[in-house]
């Protein structure tokens, strides 16, 4: 597997406020199952932006694809090429679902790529197909469902065929059936080699989907980058970043 | 104790708190400011639903492409509006709600939506304008120092009616054409791809604001125990249109980069094109014909 991701040294702070990061280094590899776990606040939404290119560091260096990006001074077709690759879903799904239907919703980004209109409506089909969401198509967002929301936002950016799938909390007012969906989506998304990151606090499903863990203290640093099950079976860790209270208990056998 | 005669109890009831249920089918009963702003909301949404109830239905108006569609609509506006005949225009409202009728929609429900509220407004505001104040001549009716012509009363009625004619075809155009449909018309006609956007981004934002509102008044509403004043409230729905602008803000930016991660740069990328066919030529042609039809009549019977 290799390097998709590194980041080093990087610092970053949104304009009149304290800095989020001040020096963060992280490396991510091809194929990998990632969550960025922590409290409300700490910073998982902004690197996960960081890493799809909506924001750039104000120092260090972010390598992708072992390239340096700095997409503010990309050209056109450069930054079109990175966000091809790296698909993002948010955390509200109402902000990225902005079309009529869903049907232009999920075709609106090959269309941007100049591929022919019948093409891409042959692959729009194909693709709510294999997510079994062919009856949302013809529905107008607003009308859909917090769960169908997920799905059609979800639908819009493996319609680019990314390389890079992240998620910022992806499991976010979904029920049980739709979470399910979610993790059969994903896993199948990670057999067929995609690097999935997405950040969660949902720790009960997240050995489901990812091997490894990156936790994020209160003070905006990475204090622990481990396995998965490892991460979770330190309760103390987990309680010193206030991820979880002392009464919190989980079950090592949800996990094989 | 001190009363407040401006005092008022709300008296809503919510039933349903899911944001599909906000979106159409919430009940909201009650007299007072908080009722009446959720009301709106509401029926922003209700409308919605209307449209797409009768949009997916099986009739004329919506088996026809909404090209022609648009040229119809716009060639019987135009020629109401430049149209001093009373023949003309009566008989262009009489010919929407023939379509109407054949396009299945609710006649009663269409005329009270299009005749029963703004024509009646305009022939009543444009009154003074058609009074002895500005037109004299023959008084036909006396209203103390106030009279009105005949050439008085024709003008605010011919106003009224090319407001009803206009909001006929404007009314059937929407209910009859799903929201896509109708982008996608346009977007065929060659209407900058970039003004198509600007529609479908506001479109899109006015039904996020109005859930969000609504979500926010329901949150208002069921912390509300006990008498709360009318100026209470008018102060709470302000400062709640401040949230939600900040809200809308922040939703903006973000709709801003998941356009931008999909590929979007500055200009939106057409959609599929439809060819016409036969019954949408036929359509043009007899709407054609009706129009000529009315213009002539006009010319013969004034």
């Amino acid at each position: 597997m290799g390097e998709i991701f590194n980041l080093s040294h990087v610092a970053f702070s949104y304009p009149m406020a304290e800095p989020i990061f001040t020096d963060l280094s992280l490396s991510i590899d091809s194929g990998e199952r990632i969550a960025v776990l922590g409290v409300n606040g700490c910073g998982k939404s902004t690197l996960l932006k960081m890493l799809a290119g909506l924001i750039a560091p104000g120092s260090g260096t972010i390598e992708a694809f072992g390239s340096p990006v700095r997409l503010d001074r990309m050209r056109r077709e450069e930054a079109q090429l990175y966000h091809q690759k790296v698909g993002y879903v948010f955390q509200d799904s109402d902000v990225q679902l902005f079309c009529a239907s869903v049907r232009e919703e999920l075709a609106f980004g090959p269309l941007q790529k100049g591929i022919p209109a019948e093409q891409v409506m042959e692959e729009v089909e194909e693709l709510a197909a294999g997510l079994g969401i062919e009856k949302l198509l013809d529905q107008a967002p607003f009308h859909l469902s917090g769960g169908e929301k997920k799905k059609a936002a979800i639908a819009s950016a493996l319609i680019l065929r990314p390389e890079v799938l992240i998620l910022d909390e992806p499991t976010n007012n979904l029920d049980p059936r739709s979470q399910t969906w979610l993790l059969r989506v994903l896993n199948r998304l990670s057999d067929e080699g995609k690097t999935l990151i997405f950040a969660t606090h949902a720790l009960d499903l997240v050995p489901h989907i990812a091997d490894r863990a990156v936790l994020f203290g209160e003070n905006h640093e990475i204090c622990a980058d481990r396995p998965v099950r490892e991460m979770l079976e330190d309760k103390d860790l987990l309680r010193s970043v206030n991820l979880v209270d002392e009464h919190f208990h989980t079950h090592p056998w949800d996990f094989e | 104790m001190k009363t407040d005669k401006t005092d008022r109890t709300e008296k809503t009831e919510i039933n349903g708190t899911g944001r599909r249920n906000a979106g159409g089918t919430n009940r909201i009963v009650g007299r007072g400011f908080l009722a009446r702003t959720l009301m709106r909301f509401s029926e922003l949404f209700e409308n919605e639903l209307y449209n797409n109830r009768y949009a997916s239905m099986d009739g004329l108006w919506q088996a026809v492409d909404a090209r022609m569609k648009v040229i119809v609509s716009l060639m019987f506006i135009v020629a109401a509006n430049s149209s001093r005949s009373l023949a003309v225009l009566i008989g262009t409202g009489i010919t929407a709600a023939v379509f109407a009728g054949t396009s299945r929609l609710n006649l009663r429900d269409y005329l009270r939506r299009v005749w029963k509220y703004l024509p009646v407004l305009v022939f009543v505001f444009s009154l003074p304008g058609a009074s002895s104040w500005l037109i004299k001549g023959t008084p036909l009716l006396t209203i103390g120092p106030v009279y009105f012509t005949e050439a008085g009363l024709l003008t605010a009625l011919r106003a009224a009616l090319r407001t009803g004619d206009s909001l006929s075809f404007a009314f059937l155009l929407l209910a009859s054409t799903r929201w896509a449909d109708l982008m996608a018309g346009l977007s065929r006609m060659h209407i900058p791809d970039g003004f198509i956007a600007i529609l479908n981004m506001a479109y899109r934002y006015i039904f996020l604001m109005a859930s969000a509102g609504t979500e926010m008044m329901q949150a208002r509403y069921l912390r509300t125990v006990g008498k709360i004043s009318s100026a209470e409230n008018r102060k709470y729905v302000g400062g709640a249109f401040g949230q939600l602008f900040v809200k809308v803000r922040r939703i903006s930016e973000e709709v801003y980069q998941a356009m931008v991660l999909r590929g979007y740069q500055g200009t939106f990328a057409g959609a599929e094109r439809r060819r016409l066919r036969m019954l949408d030529y036929l359509f043009l042609i007899v709407g054609a014909v009706i129009l000529m039809i009315l213009i002539i009549g006009g010319y013969i019977f004034g």
